[in-house]
């Protein structure tokens, strides 16, 4: 096993919670006639892909129903064999509470897929035409990452999943070893890079220990401390390569590019079977009866999922469900919520009425202590209060990765992450201003 | 799907996170209490009239905070712990002869004017208990400074001068230290000595330091720089003058250094938020007490200077920020944006 890199930041410990689903194989949802699929037109960062089907239409899965609408942005493909039954606003959405959707009804199942056109072989156009973005929970189309201006030199695979709960990539690692490794080195091959690193926490062993065999020499395993959140993208760049990316910077102007398990997978998935992206893995845990990992056709509702799990444990205090994981997740205002691409993991929380009161800050610094971008989550606060979009600049609030370390470790309870994703608009407008 | 609309709203919508670490700002305050807790203990074996002193500051100063939370319309706040720590350590300035109503008064420094006109807990500028302290130190230097000796057996208290002011008289009237019978290091560290009640038991105090940084409510670097600074100067200017001084062992463990490095300089509220402002600032505070020790008319000087790098602390928070990630170092910073 390689040695440990000494984390450059402290983050936080929280419980890690994975062991109810750690060991559960990914089970698959079977589709029955009749189900209702509603898939988002936006399921990644950038603009919403434009519907290219009409109601009434049928499609088989992996059919393309609604095609990328810029250089930013990603093709949606049928995840069914299926009717399309409307094209409107039924679905809920966590973030935006309503959001454009196509209505899709599934018929009977052939259970194959429309396969990507064989003659594309670039990396990057499978990517576009597969409809992959950044299943880690970022949703940023992966062609763009994989279509860079320069040269890059290394390959990091995103196995930390430092959220607690979720499972997903851990029990694809396990399961799919060997595409995995295969996956990344298709990328590798095709960028030409020269190094590929599977960067993996400790509470992952079996994981590291299995992706260690199969890789043999062809690309290295480094175990990562056990710390919140290690997954975090610079974060964990520099923890594996001891490179930082400096301020406005993407790994790419580093020479790096980092993908997540899900990701790698569902891109080897595009170039080796020729299969769009029409389903994920999602871990389903927390307070459920029986927790697991699905494997889920986009667009599922999560009510469909949440009873394959046995339902929700009832609770008198009420009930949350996060879409994601608890430290970044956001609460879903119903079972109506589809699943789509960068939907990881629904956790229903077991004591979810959580709102504590707050208490004036202290200044005890253990939200500095925290804060894996070394910034200084009190000083930000009272800046923002204040409005002092000078302050909250030169303070680096733009470099605040909204991970929540602070709002975790805060003893007064203060909602630190909220307060700065509010006040980042304006200090974006601010920098701007400065620039020009 | 809209059959699931029945239950929808009896989700709980929040902002993530979801979780939290468990801590908690009444609890961090109720350790300092408890590490200050044998110190209490020793402080009141050594002077029985001590639990007065407590009594009277704790109450009047619980009183105020409540009285000051209604007139400013807030719920009160004497569940954080704060205004009884402050309450405390302002009782351990005193000395164990301080009558009732100075403990009041000092209270109502400590709590109204130095704390609560300011906004309340987190927004003092210097810490509460120093700023009483001086206060009553000024005004009534009588009463601030009649010590009495130990009286461990229950003897009657016999008025006697603390260490370093016996030291001070005998030195500024016979221009050194030269034929004064020094007090052994032993007697200053177990606390046998005259005193303010906090200031007398060194290793009581110890014991109450070293569960604060092992239960990680402060941290190392204040106490060691303030401590290394004072016992650094103390020693340099023992050796070159021996007679001008008190020995350094003499000097650490009398006086309120160790309070002070442990219990009054580390006050989240008014120290450094940053590992380099903490050092600047602890250095700071060893300097200046020593400096007042030695050249200052003042026997002891902890309290003066702990208010005084109080002063600086914004200034070392602004100008001691660490790099954030990815942020172009000092050097490298484009001055100009």
């Amino acid at each position: 096993m390689a040695f440990f890199n000494a984390a450059p930041f402290n983050g936080i410990h929280p419980a890690d919670e994975k062991s109810a689903t750690r060991y559960k194989p990914v089970e698959h949802l079977t589709t029955k006639d009749g189900d209702e699929f509603y898939l988002f037109l936006s399921q990644h960062i950038g603009a919403p892909a434009q519907c290219i089907v009409k109601k009434g239409q049928s499609v088989l899965a992996g059919e393309l129903i609604a095609t990328a609408s810029g250089f930013i942005s990603a093709n949606i493909h049928s995840p069914v064999d299926g009717i399309v039954q409307s094209i409107d606003l039924s679905a809920d959405h966590p973030v935006s509470g309503k959001a454009p959707c196509i209505v899709i009804k599934a018929v009977e199942q052939s259970g194959e897929y429309m396969r990507i056109d064989r003659e594309i072989t670039n990396i990057a156009d499978v990517a576009k035409v597969a409809g992959i973005v950044g299943l880690g929970g970022a949703m940023f189309p992966a062609h763009v990452k994989l279509s860079p201006k320069n040269q890059l030199d290394t390959l990091i695979v995103n196995g930390a999943e430092c959220e607690p709960f979720l499972t997903c990539d851990h029990r694809q690692m396990l399961e799919r070893t060997w595409d995995l490794v295969q996956g990344a080195l298709l990328i590798k091959d095709a960028l030409k890079l020269k190094e590929v690193i599977f960067a993996i926490e400790t509470n992952k062993r079996d994981a590291i220990r299995s992706i260690e065999s199969m890789a043999g020499n062809k690309a290295r395993v480094q175990p990562l401390h056990q710390i919140y959140p290690q997954g975090g993208e610079k974060q964990q760049i520099f923890t594996v390569t001891g490179r930082e990316v400096p301020e406005g910077k993407l790994p790419s102007d580093i020479n790096i590019i980092l993908h997540n398990v899900s990701t790698v997978l569902a891109l080897r998935d595009a170039i080796v079977d020729r299969k769009p992206l029409i389903s994920r893995v999602i871990t389903i845990s927390g307070g459920v009866r029986e927790p697991k990992n699905i494997l889920v056709p986009l667009g599922t509702p999560i009510s469909r999922l949440v009873e394959a799990c046995g339902g929700i444990k009832s609770s008198r205090r009420g009930r949350k469900i996060i879409i994601g994981g608890p430290m970044t997740g956001c609460t879903a205002q119903s079972l109506n919520i589809p699943s789509y691409k960068g939907m990881n993991g629904i956790v229903a929380l077991r004591e979810p009425l959580f709102e504590p009161k707050t208490q004036p800050c202290v200044r005890c610094g253990r939200c500095i202590e925290a804060c894996p971008q070394n910034l200084s989550p009190l000083m930000l606060e009272s800046y923002a209060r204040n409005s002092m979009l000078e302050d909250l600049h030169s303070h680096r609030l733009l470099s605040c990765i909204e991970c929540g370390a602070c709002s975790y470790a805060c003893p007064s309870k203060r909602p630190l992450k909220n307060l700065f994703k509010l006040a980042k608009p304006a200090v974006m407008g601010y920098a701007k201003n400065l620039s020009v | 799907m809209d059959n699931n609309n029945k239950v929808n709203n009896r989700f709980v919508l929040s902002i993530a996170p979801h979780i939290h670490a468990g801590a908690n700002t009444n609890r961090m305050m109720f350790m300092v209490v408890v590490a200050l807790t044998p110190a209490i203990v020793m402080s009141v074996l050594l002077f029985h009239r001590s639990a007065v002193v407590y009594a009277a500051t704790i109450i009047s100063a619980l009183l105020f905070e409540a009285v000051c939370s209604k007139i400013m319309g807030k719920e009160h706040t004497l569940g954080d712990f704060s205004a009884f720590v402050t309450s405390i350590l302002l009782a351990m300035n005193l000395p164990a002869t301080a009558p009732v109503w100075m403990c009041i008064v000092g209270s109502f420094v400590a709590i109204v004017i130095a704390k609560m006109v300011f906004g309340g807990l987190g927004c003092n500028p210097f810490n509460p208990a120093l700023v009483a302290r001086i206060f009553l130190l000024i005004s009534f230097p009588v009463q601030m400074t009649t010590y009495i000796a130990p009286s461990m057996g229950g003897v009657d208290a016999v008025s006697a001068a603390t260490v370093m002011s016996a030291a001070k008289v005998y030195s500024q009237a016979h221009g050194g230290l030269d034929g004064y019978v020094l007090p052994s290091a032993y007697q200053s560290f177990l606390g046998f000595q005259a005193g303010a009640l906090g200031e007398t038991s060194a290793i009581a105090l110890l014991i109450g330091g070293l569960f604060l940084l092992l239960a990680r409510v402060i941290t190392w670097h204040i106490p060691v720089s303030f401590l290394c600074t004072a016992a650094l100067l103390v020693c340099t200017h023992h050796w070159a003058h021996p007679d001008a001084i008190l020995p350094p062992l003499v000097q650490l463990f009398s006086g309120g250094l160790i309070l002070g490095a442990f219990f009054m300089a580390t006050d989240y509220v008014t120290s450094p938020l940053y590992p380099a402002g903490k050092l600047i600032f602890g250095a700071g505070c060893g300097v200046i007490t020593i400096m007042i020790r030695i050249f200052g008319n003042y026997p002891e000087g902890v309290a003066f200077s702990i208010l005084v790098m109080n002063a600086a602390t914004p200034l070392l928070d602004r100008y001691l920020r660490p790099r954030a990630y990815g942020e172009a170092s000092i050097f490298e910073r484009d001055v100009s944006k």
